[in-house]
Protein backbone atom coordinates (compact mmCIF):
# COMPACT_ATOMS: atom_id res chain seq x y z
CA UNK A 1 0.00 0.00 0.00
CA UNK A 2 2.75 2.74 1.07
CA UNK A 3 4.76 1.61 -1.82
CA UNK A 4 1.91 2.27 -4.14
CA UNK A 5 1.35 5.66 -2.45
CA UNK A 6 5.49 6.27 -3.31
CA UNK A 7 4.55 5.24 -6.56
CA UNK A 8 1.38 7.35 -7.45
CA UNK A 9 3.43 10.56 -5.48
CA UNK A 10 6.06 10.06 -8.12
CA UNK A 11 4.17 9.64 -10.95
CA UNK A 12 1.72 12.27 -10.01
CA UNK A 13 5.38 14.58 -9.47
CA UNK A 14 6.69 13.41 -12.68
CA UNK A 15 3.48 14.28 -14.58
CA UNK A 16 3.28 17.98 -12.69
CA UNK A 17 6.69 18.65 -13.91
CA UNK A 18 6.41 17.24 -17.55
CA UNK A 19 3.25 18.92 -18.62
CA UNK A 20 4.92 21.87 -17.15
CA UNK A 21 2.63 22.00 -13.85
CA UNK A 22 -0.88 21.75 -16.05
CA UNK A 23 -2.62 20.90 -12.84
CA UNK A 24 -5.75 19.25 -13.45
CA UNK A 25 -9.42 19.37 -11.24
CA UNK A 26 -11.72 20.01 -13.60
CA UNK A 27 -14.81 18.02 -13.43
CA UNK A 28 -13.67 16.08 -10.49
CA UNK A 29 -9.88 15.53 -11.60
CA UNK A 30 -7.72 14.94 -8.18
CA UNK A 31 -10.48 16.92 -5.99
CA UNK A 32 -8.76 16.15 -3.00
CA UNK A 33 -5.00 15.04 -1.89
CA UNK A 34 -6.05 11.46 -0.85
CA UNK A 35 -7.64 10.89 -4.31
CA UNK A 36 -4.14 12.59 -5.94
CA UNK A 37 -2.36 10.17 -3.70
CA UNK A 38 -4.34 7.26 -5.07
CA UNK A 39 -5.00 7.91 -8.47
CA UNK A 40 -7.03 5.07 -9.39
CA UNK A 41 -9.61 6.48 -6.82
CA UNK A 42 -10.04 9.35 -8.28
CA UNK A 43 -13.66 10.08 -10.42
CA UNK A 44 -13.39 12.08 -12.92
CA UNK A 45 -16.57 12.44 -14.55
CA UNK A 46 -20.04 10.75 -14.89
CA UNK A 47 -22.14 10.75 -18.20
CA UNK A 48 -25.58 8.86 -19.08
CA UNK A 49 -27.30 8.88 -22.68
CA UNK A 50 -29.36 6.93 -25.07
CA UNK A 51 -27.36 5.24 -27.86
CA UNK A 52 -27.68 7.58 -30.45
CA UNK A 53 -29.31 5.03 -32.92
CA UNK A 54 -31.33 3.22 -30.80
CA UNK A 55 -33.76 5.17 -27.76
CA UNK A 56 -34.49 1.92 -26.21
CA UNK A 57 -30.57 1.75 -24.48
CA UNK A 58 -28.77 3.86 -22.78
CA UNK A 59 -24.63 4.23 -21.73
CA UNK A 60 -23.46 5.08 -18.47
CA UNK A 61 -19.94 5.99 -18.37
CA UNK A 62 -17.57 6.36 -15.10
CA UNK A 63 -14.21 8.05 -15.71
CA UNK A 64 -11.34 7.60 -13.51
CA UNK A 65 -8.01 7.94 -13.37
CA UNK A 66 -7.34 11.03 -15.09
CA UNK A 67 -4.06 12.95 -16.43
CA UNK A 68 -2.84 10.28 -18.27
CA UNK A 69 -0.36 11.41 -20.65
CA UNK A 70 -0.75 11.32 -24.55
CA UNK A 71 1.31 8.12 -25.63
CA UNK A 72 0.82 6.38 -22.00
CA UNK A 73 -2.57 4.82 -22.36
CA UNK A 74 -0.84 1.13 -23.24
CA UNK A 75 0.47 0.87 -19.87
CA UNK A 76 -2.33 2.03 -18.10
CA UNK A 77 -4.67 0.05 -15.99
CA UNK A 78 -8.06 0.50 -13.54
CA UNK A 79 -6.47 0.21 -9.44
CA UNK A 80 -7.19 -3.66 -8.87
CA UNK A 81 -8.16 -2.62 -5.15
CA UNK A 82 -10.72 -0.65 -6.26
CA UNK A 83 -14.60 -1.36 -6.36
CA UNK A 84 -16.32 1.17 -8.97
CA UNK A 85 -19.86 1.43 -8.49
CA UNK A 86 -22.42 3.19 -10.83
CA UNK A 87 -25.34 3.47 -8.72
CA UNK A 88 -28.86 4.16 -9.49
CA UNK A 89 -31.89 5.49 -7.54
CA UNK A 90 -35.25 4.18 -9.73
CA UNK A 91 -37.91 5.21 -6.86
CA UNK A 92 -37.23 8.81 -5.79
CA UNK A 93 -35.59 8.29 -2.71
CA UNK A 94 -31.62 9.06 -3.74
CA UNK A 95 -30.93 5.68 -2.18
CA UNK A 96 -29.38 3.29 -4.74
CA UNK A 97 -31.86 0.91 -5.76
CA UNK A 98 -29.76 -0.69 -8.14
CA UNK A 99 -25.90 -0.63 -8.71
CA UNK A 100 -23.37 -2.25 -11.44
CA UNK A 101 -19.93 -2.91 -10.13
CA UNK A 102 -16.89 -3.12 -11.32
CA UNK A 103 -13.42 -4.96 -10.41
CA UNK A 104 -10.25 -5.62 -11.67
CA UNK A 105 -7.56 -8.39 -10.97
CA UNK A 106 -4.20 -7.96 -12.55
CA UNK A 107 -2.37 -5.06 -13.72
CA UNK A 108 -1.61 -4.02 -16.91
CA UNK A 109 -3.05 -5.21 -20.76
CA UNK A 110 -4.02 -8.13 -19.50
CA UNK A 111 -6.28 -6.79 -16.44
CA UNK A 112 -9.43 -9.04 -15.96
CA UNK A 113 -12.61 -6.98 -16.38
CA UNK A 114 -15.50 -8.59 -13.94
CA UNK A 115 -18.73 -7.15 -13.51
CA UNK A 116 -21.93 -7.43 -11.83
CA UNK A 117 -24.96 -6.10 -12.55
CA UNK A 118 -27.42 -4.14 -12.47
CA UNK A 119 -28.93 -5.86 -9.54
CA UNK A 120 -29.88 -4.82 -5.80
CA UNK A 121 -27.06 -3.64 -3.43
CA UNK A 122 -26.43 -6.35 -0.50
CA UNK A 123 -25.32 -2.94 1.13
CA UNK A 124 -26.24 0.42 0.45
CA UNK A 125 -24.96 3.42 1.49
CA UNK A 126 -21.03 4.34 1.85
CA UNK A 127 -20.38 0.72 2.41
CA UNK A 128 -20.50 -1.76 0.07
CA UNK A 129 -19.91 -5.45 -0.49
CA UNK A 130 -19.23 -6.99 -3.76
CA UNK A 131 -22.90 -8.53 -5.31
CA UNK A 132 -22.50 -11.34 -7.64
CA UNK A 133 -19.99 -11.42 -10.30
CA UNK A 134 -21.18 -12.14 -14.29
CA UNK A 135 -19.07 -15.39 -15.14
CA UNK A 136 -17.80 -13.44 -18.08
CA UNK A 137 -14.84 -12.19 -17.47
CA UNK A 138 -13.55 -10.05 -19.50
CA UNK A 139 -10.20 -8.03 -20.88
CA UNK A 140 -9.22 -4.06 -20.34
CA UNK A 141 -9.07 -2.62 -23.59
CA UNK A 142 -11.54 -5.13 -25.52
CA UNK A 143 -15.19 -4.86 -25.40
CA UNK A 144 -17.10 -7.94 -23.88
CA UNK A 145 -20.60 -8.72 -23.31
CA UNK A 146 -20.83 -9.91 -19.66
CA UNK A 147 -24.39 -10.90 -20.11
CA UNK A 148 -27.01 -10.69 -22.41
CA UNK A 149 -27.72 -7.01 -23.77
CA UNK A 150 -24.85 -5.48 -21.90
CA UNK A 151 -21.75 -4.11 -23.68
CA UNK A 152 -18.60 -2.93 -21.65
CA UNK A 153 -15.85 -1.80 -22.83
CA UNK A 154 -13.13 -0.83 -19.79
CA UNK A 155 -9.71 0.75 -20.79
CA UNK A 156 -8.10 4.16 -21.28
CA UNK A 157 -9.78 6.41 -23.29
CA UNK A 158 -8.81 9.87 -24.34
CA UNK A 159 -10.45 12.27 -22.05
CA UNK A 160 -13.70 13.71 -23.20
CA UNK A 161 -13.79 16.80 -20.17
CA UNK A 162 -12.86 20.04 -21.37
CA UNK A 163 -12.31 23.29 -19.74
CA UNK A 164 -9.53 26.31 -19.42
CA UNK A 165 -8.63 24.66 -16.43
CA UNK A 166 -5.27 26.84 -15.58
CA UNK A 167 -7.59 30.02 -15.57
CA UNK A 168 -10.09 28.37 -13.10
CA UNK A 169 -7.35 27.55 -10.78
CA UNK A 170 -6.21 30.82 -11.37
CA UNK A 171 -9.58 32.06 -10.06
CA UNK A 172 -9.78 29.93 -7.20
CA UNK A 173 -6.40 28.77 -6.37
CA UNK A 174 -8.01 26.62 -3.51
CA UNK A 175 -9.41 24.08 -5.44
CA UNK A 176 -5.67 23.39 -7.07
CA UNK A 177 -4.49 22.75 -3.71
CA UNK A 178 -4.97 19.25 -4.06
CA UNK A 179 -2.17 18.59 -6.47
CA UNK A 180 0.63 19.03 -3.40
CA UNK A 181 -0.80 15.54 -2.29
CA UNK A 182 -1.23 17.07 1.17
CA UNK A 183 -4.17 19.06 2.68
CA UNK A 184 -4.06 22.24 2.61
CA UNK A 185 -6.28 24.78 3.99
CA UNK A 186 -6.84 28.54 3.11
CA UNK A 187 -7.35 30.92 6.09
CA UNK A 188 -11.46 30.82 5.67
CA UNK A 189 -14.13 28.95 3.13
CA UNK A 190 -14.43 32.85 2.00
CA UNK A 191 -10.72 33.41 1.43
CA UNK A 192 -10.89 30.21 -0.50
CA UNK A 193 -14.21 30.54 -2.97
CA UNK A 194 -12.74 34.73 -3.55
CA UNK A 195 -11.66 35.07 -6.82
CA UNK A 196 -8.04 35.76 -7.84
CA UNK A 197 -8.67 36.99 -11.13
CA UNK A 198 -11.76 38.81 -13.03
CA UNK A 199 -13.58 35.92 -15.15
CA UNK A 200 -12.17 33.44 -17.88
CA UNK A 201 -10.21 34.27 -20.77
CA UNK A 202 -11.45 35.21 -23.88
CA UNK A 203 -11.51 33.45 -27.13
CA UNK A 204 -8.17 32.55 -28.50
CA UNK A 205 -6.91 32.99 -25.08
CA UNK A 206 -8.77 30.25 -23.83
CA UNK A 207 -7.02 26.65 -23.61
CA UNK A 208 -8.45 23.48 -23.09
CA UNK A 209 -6.02 21.49 -20.70
CA UNK A 210 -7.99 18.19 -21.12
CA UNK A 211 -7.38 18.08 -25.28
CA UNK A 212 -4.91 15.36 -25.17
CA UNK A 213 -5.05 13.66 -22.07
CA UNK A 214 -6.17 10.18 -21.71
CA UNK A 215 -8.56 9.11 -19.11
CA UNK A 216 -9.94 5.08 -17.52
CA UNK A 217 -13.19 4.59 -18.37
CA UNK A 218 -15.72 2.24 -18.05
CA UNK A 219 -18.70 2.47 -20.79
CA UNK A 220 -21.87 0.03 -20.00
CA UNK A 221 -24.54 0.36 -22.51
CA UNK A 222 -27.70 -1.57 -21.59
CA UNK A 223 -31.74 -1.53 -22.39
CA UNK A 224 -33.08 1.38 -20.44
CA UNK A 225 -35.84 -1.15 -19.09
CA UNK A 226 -32.39 -2.58 -16.70
CA UNK A 227 -32.42 0.46 -15.04
CA UNK A 228 -36.30 1.66 -14.60
CA UNK A 229 -39.11 2.84 -16.34
CA UNK A 230 -38.98 6.52 -15.34
CA UNK A 231 -36.94 9.05 -14.15
CA UNK A 232 -33.70 7.70 -12.45
CA UNK A 233 -30.72 9.93 -10.87
CA UNK A 234 -27.00 8.06 -11.32
CA UNK A 235 -23.95 8.93 -9.35
CA UNK A 236 -20.87 7.03 -9.19
CA UNK A 237 -18.75 5.48 -6.46
CA UNK A 238 -15.02 3.76 -6.35
CA UNK A 239 -14.43 2.37 -2.75
CA UNK A 240 -11.28 0.30 -1.05
CA UNK A 241 -11.24 -2.45 0.67
CA UNK A 242 -11.03 -2.82 4.68
CA UNK A 243 -9.82 -6.06 4.72
CA UNK A 244 -10.78 -8.08 7.68
CA UNK A 245 -12.83 -9.31 9.48
CA UNK A 246 -16.02 -7.27 7.41
CA UNK A 247 -14.35 -7.53 4.26
CA UNK A 248 -16.49 -4.20 3.15
CA UNK A 249 -15.68 -1.25 0.92
CA UNK A 250 -15.59 2.01 2.16
CA UNK A 251 -16.33 5.19 -0.85
CA UNK A 252 -13.25 7.65 -1.39
CA UNK A 253 -14.98 9.68 -3.41
CA UNK A 254 -18.46 10.21 -5.06
CA UNK A 255 -19.47 12.06 -8.30
CA UNK A 256 -22.89 12.64 -10.16
CA UNK A 257 -23.27 16.54 -11.66
CA UNK A 258 -19.72 17.86 -12.93
CA UNK A 259 -18.65 21.38 -11.52
CA UNK A 260 -20.99 21.09 -8.18
CA UNK A 261 -18.44 19.99 -5.48
CA UNK A 262 -15.37 20.64 -7.25
CA UNK A 263 -15.88 24.15 -8.78
CA UNK A 264 -18.68 25.72 -5.97
CA UNK A 265 -17.03 23.95 -2.98
CA UNK A 266 -13.71 24.50 -1.26
CA UNK A 267 -11.08 22.13 -0.57
CA UNK A 268 -10.50 24.08 2.45
CA UNK A 269 -11.66 22.59 5.95
CA UNK A 270 -12.10 19.34 3.56
CA UNK A 271 -14.64 20.04 2.72
CA UNK A 272 -14.56 17.86 -0.80
CA UNK A 273 -13.67 15.00 1.34
CA UNK A 274 -16.59 15.19 3.34
CA UNK A 275 -18.84 15.51 0.34
CA UNK A 276 -17.10 12.36 -1.63
CA UNK A 277 -17.59 10.29 1.49
CA UNK A 278 -20.86 10.72 2.24
CA UNK A 279 -24.03 10.10 0.27
CA UNK A 280 -27.06 12.21 -1.68
CA UNK A 281 -29.49 11.73 1.00
CA UNK A 282 -26.50 13.93 3.00
CA UNK A 283 -26.16 16.62 0.64
CA UNK A 284 -29.00 18.48 2.18
CA UNK A 285 -27.08 19.02 5.19
CA UNK A 286 -23.77 18.84 3.76
CA UNK A 287 -23.30 20.21 0.42
CA UNK A 288 -26.65 22.31 0.02
CA UNK A 289 -24.65 24.90 3.08
CA UNK A 290 -21.25 24.44 0.69
CA UNK A 291 -23.57 25.78 -2.39
CA UNK A 292 -25.25 28.22 -0.72
CA UNK A 293 -21.82 29.90 0.47
CA UNK A 294 -20.75 29.99 -2.49
CA UNK A 295 -24.18 31.53 -4.18
CA UNK A 296 -23.73 34.11 -1.43
CA UNK A 297 -20.60 34.79 -2.22
CA UNK A 298 -18.75 35.12 -4.61
CA UNK A 299 -21.59 34.43 -6.84
CA UNK A 300 -24.06 37.50 -4.92
CA UNK A 301 -27.29 35.79 -5.90
CA UNK A 302 -30.70 36.67 -4.59
CA UNK A 303 -32.22 34.29 -2.50
CA UNK A 304 -34.41 33.37 -5.24
CA UNK A 305 -32.11 32.55 -7.66
CA UNK A 306 -30.31 30.72 -5.18
CA UNK A 307 -33.14 28.21 -4.02
CA UNK A 308 -33.87 27.18 -7.01
CA UNK A 309 -30.17 26.46 -7.57
CA UNK A 310 -30.14 24.63 -4.58
CA UNK A 311 -33.27 23.11 -5.60
CA UNK A 312 -31.82 21.77 -8.39
CA UNK A 313 -28.49 20.47 -7.30
CA UNK A 314 -28.88 19.01 -4.22
CA UNK A 315 -29.17 16.10 -4.29
CA UNK A 316 -25.99 15.31 -6.08
CA UNK A 317 -27.43 12.86 -8.63
CA UNK A 318 -27.46 12.64 -12.13
CA UNK A 319 -31.22 12.78 -13.13
CA UNK A 320 -32.22 10.67 -16.73
CA UNK A 321 -35.79 10.67 -17.53
CA UNK A 322 -35.68 6.61 -19.28
CA UNK A 323 -39.26 7.58 -20.19
CA UNK A 324 -38.32 9.91 -23.03
CA UNK A 325 -38.36 8.02 -26.47
CA UNK A 326 -34.94 9.92 -27.56
CA UNK A 327 -31.47 9.41 -28.94
CA UNK A 328 -29.65 12.55 -27.26
CA UNK A 329 -28.65 13.77 -23.95
CA UNK A 330 -28.75 17.61 -22.30
CA UNK A 331 -27.10 18.65 -19.67
CA UNK A 332 -29.96 19.62 -16.64
CA UNK A 333 -32.68 18.83 -19.45
CA UNK A 334 -34.60 16.92 -17.13
CA UNK A 335 -34.79 19.30 -14.39
CA UNK A 336 -35.00 22.53 -17.13
CA UNK A 337 -38.00 20.95 -19.02
CA UNK A 338 -35.52 20.06 -21.90
CA UNK A 339 -34.47 24.00 -22.04
CA UNK A 340 -30.54 22.72 -22.36
CA UNK A 341 -31.68 20.44 -25.26
CA UNK A 342 -33.22 17.02 -24.33
CA UNK A 343 -35.71 16.44 -21.94
CA UNK A 344 -33.83 12.67 -21.14
CA UNK A 345 -31.34 15.26 -19.25
CA UNK A 346 -28.15 13.38 -18.28
CA UNK A 347 -24.95 14.06 -19.85
CA UNK A 348 -23.53 13.79 -23.62
CA UNK A 349 -19.93 13.81 -23.71
CA UNK A 350 -20.12 16.94 -25.34
CA UNK A 351 -22.65 18.73 -23.79
CA UNK A 352 -20.87 21.69 -22.38
CA UNK A 353 -21.65 21.20 -18.88
CA UNK A 354 -18.51 24.22 -17.69
CA UNK A 355 -20.80 26.86 -19.22
CA UNK A 356 -24.10 25.41 -18.46
CA UNK A 357 -23.09 25.42 -14.91
CA UNK A 358 -21.29 28.87 -15.28
CA UNK A 359 -24.26 29.96 -16.82
CA UNK A 360 -27.02 29.27 -14.04
CA UNK A 361 -23.90 29.95 -11.08
CA UNK A 362 -23.15 33.88 -12.76
CA UNK A 363 -25.36 33.86 -15.63
CA UNK A 364 -29.08 35.03 -16.41
CA UNK A 365 -29.94 31.41 -17.08
CA UNK A 366 -32.86 30.90 -13.99
CA UNK A 367 -33.91 34.54 -14.82
CA UNK A 368 -34.34 33.46 -18.44
CA UNK A 369 -36.36 30.11 -18.00
CA UNK A 370 -38.48 32.25 -15.70
CA UNK A 371 -37.55 30.21 -12.57
CA UNK A 372 -36.77 33.60 -10.08
CA UNK A 373 -36.47 37.46 -11.21
CA UNK A 374 -33.23 38.77 -12.40
CA UNK A 375 -31.70 39.81 -9.57
CA UNK A 376 -29.22 42.13 -11.72
CA UNK A 377 -26.52 40.23 -10.29
CA UNK A 378 -24.80 38.49 -13.19
CA UNK A 379 -20.92 38.54 -13.77
CA UNK A 380 -20.17 37.56 -17.25
CA UNK A 381 -17.38 37.59 -17.68
CA UNK A 382 -17.49 34.23 -15.00
CA UNK A 383 -20.06 32.37 -17.82
CA UNK A 384 -18.20 30.65 -19.74
CA UNK A 385 -14.78 29.71 -19.84
CA UNK A 386 -14.64 30.11 -23.86
CA UNK A 387 -13.64 26.33 -24.76
CA UNK A 388 -15.61 23.68 -26.95
CA UNK A 389 -16.05 20.04 -27.09
CA UNK A 390 -13.70 17.83 -28.10
CA UNK A 391 -13.48 16.56 -31.83
CA UNK A 392 -12.71 12.86 -31.53
CA UNK A 393 -16.27 11.29 -29.87
CA UNK A 394 -17.32 8.22 -31.66
CA UNK A 395 -20.81 7.33 -32.88
CA UNK A 396 -20.36 4.27 -32.00
CA UNK A 397 -19.18 1.93 -28.79
CA UNK A 398 -17.85 3.07 -26.99
CA UNK A 399 -18.16 6.24 -27.74
CA UNK A 400 -15.07 7.75 -26.08
CA UNK A 401 -12.03 8.85 -28.32
CA UNK A 402 -9.35 6.27 -28.81
CA UNK A 403 -6.51 7.49 -26.89
CA UNK A 404 -4.29 10.05 -27.38
CA UNK B 1 11.02 -18.04 8.28
CA UNK B 2 13.61 -20.61 7.67
CA UNK B 3 13.50 -22.23 11.13
CA UNK B 4 10.07 -23.21 10.41
CA UNK B 5 10.68 -24.26 6.53
CA UNK B 6 13.66 -26.59 7.76
CA UNK B 7 11.68 -28.14 10.48
CA UNK B 8 9.01 -28.65 8.00
CA UNK B 9 10.87 -30.05 4.97
CA UNK B 10 12.93 -32.34 7.26
CA UNK B 11 10.16 -34.66 8.89
CA UNK B 12 8.26 -34.98 5.56
CA UNK B 13 7.77 -33.97 1.74
CA UNK B 14 4.57 -33.23 2.56
CA UNK B 15 3.26 -32.46 6.34
CA UNK B 16 0.18 -31.27 7.56
CA UNK B 17 0.85 -28.50 9.31
CA UNK B 18 -2.20 -27.27 10.82
CA UNK B 19 -5.78 -27.88 11.16
CA UNK B 20 -8.15 -26.22 12.49
CA UNK B 21 -11.69 -26.54 12.13
CA UNK B 22 -13.99 -22.82 12.89
CA UNK B 23 -17.57 -23.43 13.05
CA UNK B 24 -20.04 -20.40 12.32
CA UNK B 25 -23.00 -19.32 12.80
CA UNK B 26 -25.70 -16.95 12.66
CA UNK B 27 -29.72 -17.85 12.28
CA UNK B 28 -30.03 -19.93 9.23
CA UNK B 29 -26.04 -19.83 8.56
CA UNK B 30 -24.17 -22.47 9.68
CA UNK B 31 -20.52 -22.93 8.27
CA UNK B 32 -17.51 -24.37 8.98
CA UNK B 33 -14.25 -23.28 7.69
CA UNK B 34 -11.37 -26.03 8.26
CA UNK B 35 -8.22 -24.77 6.92
CA UNK B 36 -4.84 -27.45 5.89
CA UNK B 37 -1.43 -25.92 5.43
CA UNK B 38 1.18 -28.88 3.64
CA UNK B 39 4.18 -27.93 2.20
CA UNK B 40 5.07 -28.07 -1.05
CA UNK B 41 8.20 -28.24 -3.22
CA UNK B 42 10.35 -25.41 -3.36
CA UNK B 43 9.20 -24.46 0.84
CA UNK B 44 6.18 -22.83 -0.72
CA UNK B 45 3.12 -23.74 1.23
CA UNK B 46 -0.42 -24.52 -0.19
CA UNK B 47 -3.46 -23.42 1.80
CA UNK B 48 -6.54 -25.42 1.26
CA UNK B 49 -9.94 -24.09 3.10
CA UNK B 50 -13.00 -26.62 3.29
CA UNK B 51 -15.53 -24.47 3.58
CA UNK B 52 -18.85 -26.44 4.84
CA UNK B 53 -22.11 -25.09 4.68
CA UNK B 54 -24.17 -27.36 7.51
CA UNK B 55 -27.41 -29.08 6.56
CA UNK B 56 -29.37 -26.83 8.88
CA UNK B 57 -28.45 -23.33 6.64
CA UNK B 58 -30.90 -22.09 4.88
CA UNK B 59 -29.11 -20.59 2.09
CA UNK B 60 -26.10 -21.23 0.36
CA UNK B 61 -22.37 -20.17 0.81
CA UNK B 62 -21.81 -17.27 -2.36
CA UNK B 63 -18.33 -15.98 -1.19
CA UNK B 64 -15.86 -16.72 1.03
CA UNK B 65 -12.93 -14.10 2.09
CA UNK B 66 -9.79 -14.51 3.69
CA UNK B 67 -6.80 -12.03 4.44
CA UNK B 68 -3.55 -12.72 3.45
CA UNK B 69 -0.26 -10.66 4.38
CA UNK B 70 0.29 -7.93 1.04
CA UNK B 71 3.51 -10.17 0.03
CA UNK B 72 1.76 -13.22 -0.18
CA UNK B 73 2.07 -13.29 -3.66
CA UNK B 74 -0.82 -16.02 -4.03
CA UNK B 75 -0.45 -18.10 -7.22
CA UNK B 76 -2.35 -21.48 -8.53
CA UNK B 77 -5.99 -20.33 -7.48
CA UNK B 78 -8.76 -22.62 -7.14
CA UNK B 79 -12.41 -22.66 -6.15
CA UNK B 80 -15.48 -24.72 -6.95
CA UNK B 81 -16.89 -24.39 -10.29
CA UNK B 82 -18.88 -21.23 -10.64
CA UNK B 83 -16.58 -19.05 -8.73
CA UNK B 84 -14.42 -16.16 -9.49
CA UNK B 85 -11.06 -15.40 -7.61
CA UNK B 86 -9.84 -11.87 -6.83
CA UNK B 87 -6.70 -11.68 -6.34
CA UNK B 88 -3.78 -9.36 -7.12
CA UNK B 89 -0.46 -8.89 -5.68
CA UNK B 90 -0.13 -6.83 -2.77
CA UNK B 91 -3.95 -7.24 -1.82
CA UNK B 92 -4.14 -8.00 1.58
CA UNK B 93 -7.20 -9.86 0.74
CA UNK B 94 -8.01 -12.84 -1.61
CA UNK B 95 -12.16 -12.99 -2.21
CA UNK B 96 -14.01 -16.25 -4.21
CA UNK B 97 -17.44 -15.23 -5.09
CA UNK B 98 -19.81 -17.45 -6.84
CA UNK B 99 -21.59 -15.85 -10.23
CA UNK B 100 -24.82 -17.87 -10.12
CA UNK B 101 -26.79 -19.22 -7.22
CA UNK B 102 -26.55 -22.65 -9.14
CA UNK B 103 -23.00 -22.65 -8.14
CA UNK B 104 -22.86 -21.15 -4.30
CA UNK B 105 -22.12 -24.35 -1.96
CA UNK B 106 -25.16 -25.44 -1.14
CA UNK B 107 -26.62 -26.51 2.55
CA UNK B 108 -25.22 -30.13 3.55
CA UNK B 109 -22.08 -29.18 0.88
CA UNK B 110 -18.28 -28.42 1.24
CA UNK B 111 -16.42 -26.48 -1.15
CA UNK B 112 -12.86 -26.11 -1.49
CA UNK B 113 -10.70 -23.03 -1.70
CA UNK B 114 -7.09 -23.06 -2.00
CA UNK B 115 -3.66 -20.80 -3.13
CA UNK B 116 -0.34 -21.35 -3.08
CA UNK B 117 1.57 -19.00 -0.91
CA UNK B 118 5.73 -18.76 -0.14
CA UNK B 119 4.92 -17.01 3.19
CA UNK B 120 4.02 -19.42 6.30
CA UNK B 121 0.93 -19.34 8.03
CA UNK B 122 -0.66 -17.16 11.00
CA UNK B 123 -3.88 -16.42 11.96
CA UNK B 124 -5.73 -14.06 9.86
CA UNK B 125 -9.67 -12.92 9.14
CA UNK B 126 -12.27 -15.01 6.80
CA UNK B 127 -15.64 -14.02 6.48
CA UNK B 128 -17.67 -16.23 4.55
CA UNK B 129 -21.20 -15.00 2.97
CA UNK B 130 -24.01 -16.65 2.13
CA UNK B 131 -26.98 -14.91 -0.36
CA UNK B 132 -30.75 -15.68 -0.20
CA UNK B 133 -31.57 -14.62 -3.92
CA UNK B 134 -35.21 -14.69 -3.37
CA UNK B 135 -35.04 -12.88 -0.28
CA UNK B 136 -32.60 -10.45 -1.05
CA UNK B 137 -31.06 -11.67 2.58
CA UNK B 138 -27.21 -11.89 3.17
CA UNK B 139 -25.73 -13.56 5.38
CA UNK B 140 -22.09 -13.45 6.90
CA UNK B 141 -19.88 -15.21 9.52
CA UNK B 142 -16.70 -14.10 10.29
CA UNK B 143 -13.81 -15.49 12.53
CA UNK B 144 -9.82 -16.65 12.10
CA UNK B 145 -8.53 -18.74 10.19
CA UNK B 146 -4.95 -19.51 8.71
CA UNK B 147 -3.04 -17.47 6.09
CA UNK B 148 0.05 -16.21 4.96
CA UNK B 149 1.76 -14.34 7.55
CA UNK B 150 5.20 -13.26 7.40
CA UNK B 151 4.52 -11.67 11.03
CA UNK B 152 6.21 -12.27 14.71
CA UNK B 153 3.11 -14.07 15.16
CA UNK B 154 4.31 -16.79 12.60
CA UNK B 155 7.49 -17.34 14.23
CA UNK B 156 6.11 -17.61 17.52
CA UNK B 157 3.49 -20.58 16.19
CA UNK B 158 6.42 -22.11 14.65
CA UNK B 159 8.55 -21.81 17.59
CA UNK B 160 5.89 -23.24 19.98
CA UNK B 161 5.75 -26.14 17.19
CA UNK B 162 9.47 -26.56 17.50
CA UNK B 163 9.54 -26.73 21.48
CA UNK B 164 6.57 -29.61 21.33
CA UNK B 165 8.71 -31.48 18.10
CA UNK B 166 12.43 -30.89 20.47
CA UNK B 167 10.50 -32.63 23.78
CA UNK B 168 8.53 -35.10 21.77
CA UNK B 169 12.21 -35.93 20.47
CA UNK B 170 13.37 -35.96 23.68
CA UNK B 171 10.95 -38.45 25.02
CA UNK B 172 11.48 -40.95 22.67
CA UNK B 173 14.80 -40.56 22.95
CA UNK B 174 14.85 -41.77 26.75
CA UNK B 175 12.46 -44.91 25.90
Amino acid sequence: MMIRRFIGLGLMATLVVGLGWRMAQSSDHADTAENVNRIGADLTDVFIFPNPTDASRVVLVLDAHGLIPAGQGAAASFDPQVLYQFKIDNTGDNIEGLVIQARFVGTGPNQQVIISGPTKPFMKGSTSVLTRPSSVVGRINTPFSPAANIRVFAGVRSDPFFLDLNQFYTIFPDRMTPLTGAHVDFASVQAANTPQAGGFRPPGQAMDFLIDLNVMSIVIELPKAMLGTGVIGLWETPSLPTGGPGFTYKQQDRLARPIVNEALVTVTQRRHEVNNKNNPVDDDSQLKNDIENFLVFPAGRSPAIRNVIKAVLVPDVMKADLSQNVTTASYLGFETGGATGSKFGGRALADDVVDISLGVVFGNIVPALGLAPDDGNALPTFTTDNVGPHTDYLNTFPYLGAPH
Amino acid sequence: MKIPRALISGAAAIILIMSMAQSRSEAGFVTTVTPTVTTQPGGTFLYSYSVANDVSSTVGIFEFNVAVSTGSMLSQLTAPSGFLSLYTSGDFAVQFLSSDGSSDVAPGFTGVFSFISPLAPGFQSSLTRGFDDAGGVLFANAGTTLAPVPEPSTLALFAAGAVVLSIASAVKRRK
